[in-house]
Formats: C-alpha cells, sequence, structure tokens
C-alpha cells in the first residue's frame, strides 16, 4: 500500500507540536494530594501542525489539501507526518545540514527532472530491535558523537532516544519511545533527516477549512494520532 | 518502573482473538504471538480485578479499539454461528524496569464466553461501537438457580445414560398424568 506523506513544502505548518503521549495509570490521589502513577507502556504519538497556512491566491495549496482529505476520509485514512528535527538532529557539523540532492553517475536525472538524495546524516541499527522493544543500538557513520534525546524514523514509525545508556566506539545504546513497532533489521539505514510518522487524524472533521475572503488567506490547524492500528496489521500480514 | 500487563486470549473456533491492556504498541510473547493493545474501560479494568481476586464468577470485558479483523470475527461469530463455550484466558504478565516481560505469564483466570454484545453509540462527534464480551466460570453455577423441573422423558433418559443395561427408570411415569390433575371434592 503507498503512504502519501504530508507535502511539507506546499502545506507548511507555522507551528509543529510532535510529542509522545505517555501512558500510566495511577490509583488515584490521596487526602495529602500525592499520587503514585505507574507506567504500563510507551505510549503513542500525537502531532499537531499548528497554523497551517493557505493562500486564496496558491491554488496548488488549497487542491492539495482538498485532495489530503478526500484521502483520510475522517480518521480511518493514514499519512505520514513529518515532523521537524532538525533542532535536535545529530548533524556533524553542529548546524542544520540540507539534504544533498545528487545526479546519477553519469549526470543524468529521473525522467520528472528529480535527483537523488541522500540524508546528510547516516546512523544504521546495530543488532536486531524486534516488536516491542525499548532499547536500541545504533552506529554511527557519518553524524555528530551524540544520540541522546535525538529522533528518527523507520518505515515511518517514529522514535525518540531518551538518555544513553551505553556508549561502546561508534555504537550507541538508547532506550527509545515508543516501543519498536515494525521489527528493524540489523544495518538498516535509519532517517533522521526528515523523519515522519504514520498518522491519522484525530477526529473526523480534523480537515475543515473555512476559506477567507477578507484576509485572502487561513491558517487552519490539525491534529493527528499515531495509527498503531497499522503496525499491528502489519505484524499480523493483514495488509 | 517495573509494571504489569494483562493479557487476555480470547479462543474463538477458527482464531484467536489475543488482546492486551495497553496504549499503542504490540505485545509479543514468548512463543511469538502478537497481542494487540486493545484498552478497556474502567469497568472492564475493575472486573478483571474482581476477578483476578477471585471475587467474581463471571467477568464483563469491554473492549475499546480492538482491530477491525478481531471485531468483524466477533461480530460474525455472533451472527451466524454460536461463540460461546469458547475459552477465555486472562493472564498477568510482570515487566521488569526496561518493560521487557519477566519470566512466563500468570493465568489468572479462565472460563467460557457466555454472551457476547456489539453496542453502536452515536455522539455528536463520532460513533463507536464496543463490544463486551461476558465470561463465566465453572463457579458461576453456584450463583444460578436451576430452573430444572422433572419430567418422564428427561428421567428416562438420564438412567438410560447413566445405566444403559438396566431398564428404564419408571419413578416419573405418573409425572405426566398428575401434573394437570384435577380432583374434585365427591358430590354425592
Amino acid at each position: 500500500m503507498a503512504i502519501v506523506v504530508w507535502p511539507l513544502c506546499v502545506l507548511t505548518p507555522h507551528q509543529i507540536s510532535a510529542n509522545v503521549v505517555p501512558f500510566t495509570r495511577s490509583g488515584g490521589r490521596t487526602l495529602g494530594g500525592i499520587e503514585t502513577a505507574t507506567r504500563t507502556d510507551l505510549g503513542f504519538w500525537k502531532v499537531d501542525y499548528l497554523n497551517v497556512l493557505i493562500r486564496n491566491q496558491h491554488r496548488t495549496q488549497w487542491q492539495t489539501w482538498q485532495a489530503i482529505r478526500q484521502m483520510m476520509g475522517g480518521r480511518s485514512g493514514r499519512i505520514a507526518v513529518p515532523v521537524r528535527s532538525g533542532m535536535s538532529a545529530p548533524y556533524s557539523s553542529g548546524k542544520f545540514e540540507a539534504m544533498p540532492e545528487t545526479f546519477h553517475s553519469d549526470d543524468t536525472s529521473f525522467s520528472d527532472g528529480a535527483r537523488y538524495a541522500q540524508g546528510a546524516i547516516s546512523i544504521v541499527s546495530h543488532g536486531v530491535a524486534p516488536i516491542g522493544a525499548t532499547t536500541m543500538r545504533m552506529r554511527i557513520i557519518n553524524a555528530d558523537d551524540n544520540l541522546v534525546g535525538v529522533r528518527f524514523s523507520y518505515r515511518y514509525a517514529l522514535y525518540e532516544a531518551g538518555p544513553v545508556l551505553d556508549v561502546d566506539g561508534d555504537i550507541w545504546t538508547v532506550p527509545v519511545s515508543p516501543s519498536v513497532r515494525e521489527l528493524i533489521p540489523d544495518g538498516a539505514d535509519l532517517e533522521f533527516d526528515r523523519p515522519a510518522v504514520l498518522c491519522r487524524l484525530a477526529e473526523d472533521r480534523g480537515m475543515d477549512v473555512t476559506a477567507d475572503a477578507l484576509s485572502s488567506n487561513t491558517s487552519p490547524g490539525v491534529s493527528f494520532i499515531e495509527d498503531t492500528d497499522y503496525w499491528y496489521r502489519l505484524a499480523k500480514g493483514l495488509i | 518502573m517495573a509494571s504489569l500487563r494483562i493479557l487476555c486470549d480470547i479462543l474463538l473456533p477458527s482464531d484467536t482473538v489475543r488482546i492486551w491492556d495497553g496504549s499503542g504498541g504490540m505485545y509479543v510473547d514468548d512463543d511469538g504471538e502478537i497481542y494487540r493493545a486493545a484498552q478497556f474501560t474502567e469497568d472492564a479494568l475493575q472486573s478483571i480485578e474482581a476477578a483476578i481476586n477471585g471475587e467474581a464468577f463471571t467477568l464483563s470485558l469491554s473492549l475499546i479499539n480492538v482491530d477491525t479483523s478481531a471485531g468483524d470475527a466477533i461480530w460474525d461469530y455472533d451472527e451466524t454461528s454460536s461463540i460461546s463455550g469458547s475459552p477465555f484466558i486472562l493472564k498477568l504478565q510482570e515487566m521488569d524496569d526496561s518493560e521487557q516481560p519477566v519470566g512466563e505469564p500468570e493465568i489468572k483466570f479462565t472460563g467460557t464466553i457466555d454472551n457476547l454484545e456489539v453496542v453502536d453509540q452515536a455522539g455528536d462527534e463520532s460513533s463507536t461501537s464496543v463490544v463486551t464480551i461476558e465470561v463465566v466460570n465453572a463457579f458461576t453455577l453456584r450463583t444460578s438457580t436451576h430452573g430444572g423441573v422433572l419430567s418422564d422423558v428427561d428421567q428416562k433418559a438420564r438412567s438410560a445414560r447413566l445405566n444403559p443395561g438396566a431398564p428404564a427408570d419408571r419413578s416419573c411415569e405418573r409425572i405426566p398424568g398428575l401434573r394437570d390433575k384435577t380432583i374434585r371434592w365427591p358430590n354425592w
């Protein structure tokens, strides 16, 4: 099944809020105000795109928005939602690096003029991370030597690293949230440049948009919830 | 940080629905079986607790976020064939600090499915479908009153089964004749 990625360059949100929703349980609060909460799961992603700017004069923005809305069909559809990771991504230069685009070896591009893209950060998994794993080992090939609190995705399953557990040369062991959605094989390229998470709309009418004739632009917001059903179906072989 | 996970196995005739009480991720047990995260409602958690403690003989479990295929399967069984009598197993799995299982899951409650309810509710913004599973175990019989009556046919069938070689038990033979019998006071 083809997965559509949110066209971030056409429909650019002013703010992106991508957070793991923790999942804890507690027995309630005592009279003294103390509450003990226990984590029973590593949670799921919730992504909010706030103030996606759509100008009335840009027909493509309206068309793209409506096409995505048609494809989503309320909460049932799924889309890969990019999250901004540039602030925390481990660029080897220490500042933002664009993804270099290159031609084929004989200086030709794809038939539509697109070129090959190569991520600026190259980090691969070290060892297999099975479904439900909560720690990962990663090997740095070309990146900053600090993988604390970074975000990366593998096949549109987004993870956030925690404080480092172990450093052995260029191999870093970090805890990740949420738990691994799909088996990450040994030596798999992890997406650090443009991580995205597979989501569905949080509400059926989450992509309602109002045309504004006076200000000639509108900035709707849209909320997404991680599509955990997809990973289950994938693991069960239903997709 | 160590925690517990509640695992449920519902053994339908041709499929097994495996769910655990979680928010999103799957849980894979040692045998490689995949448990889907399906949150129980608050009531369900209470009744699970009662079942685990052995206080309850029946367990009514409302499931949220079962996948469409499991929902379809349950609906299908509910509509076409009888699902009652399918085994249901409730287990507790201990997890370590990094949310990985420790040892084998402990079986806390077993029973058979007595009834299934599929409820559709329409709200302001969306509509929800909730599957409620009613599970009973052997001790449920203690709480139910026996509604049987003696009849000649039942008694003969019973005796034929208990003691096949012997002649049929005739102790209830006169019940049909006496059931609606009216005895009148003689009118001289």
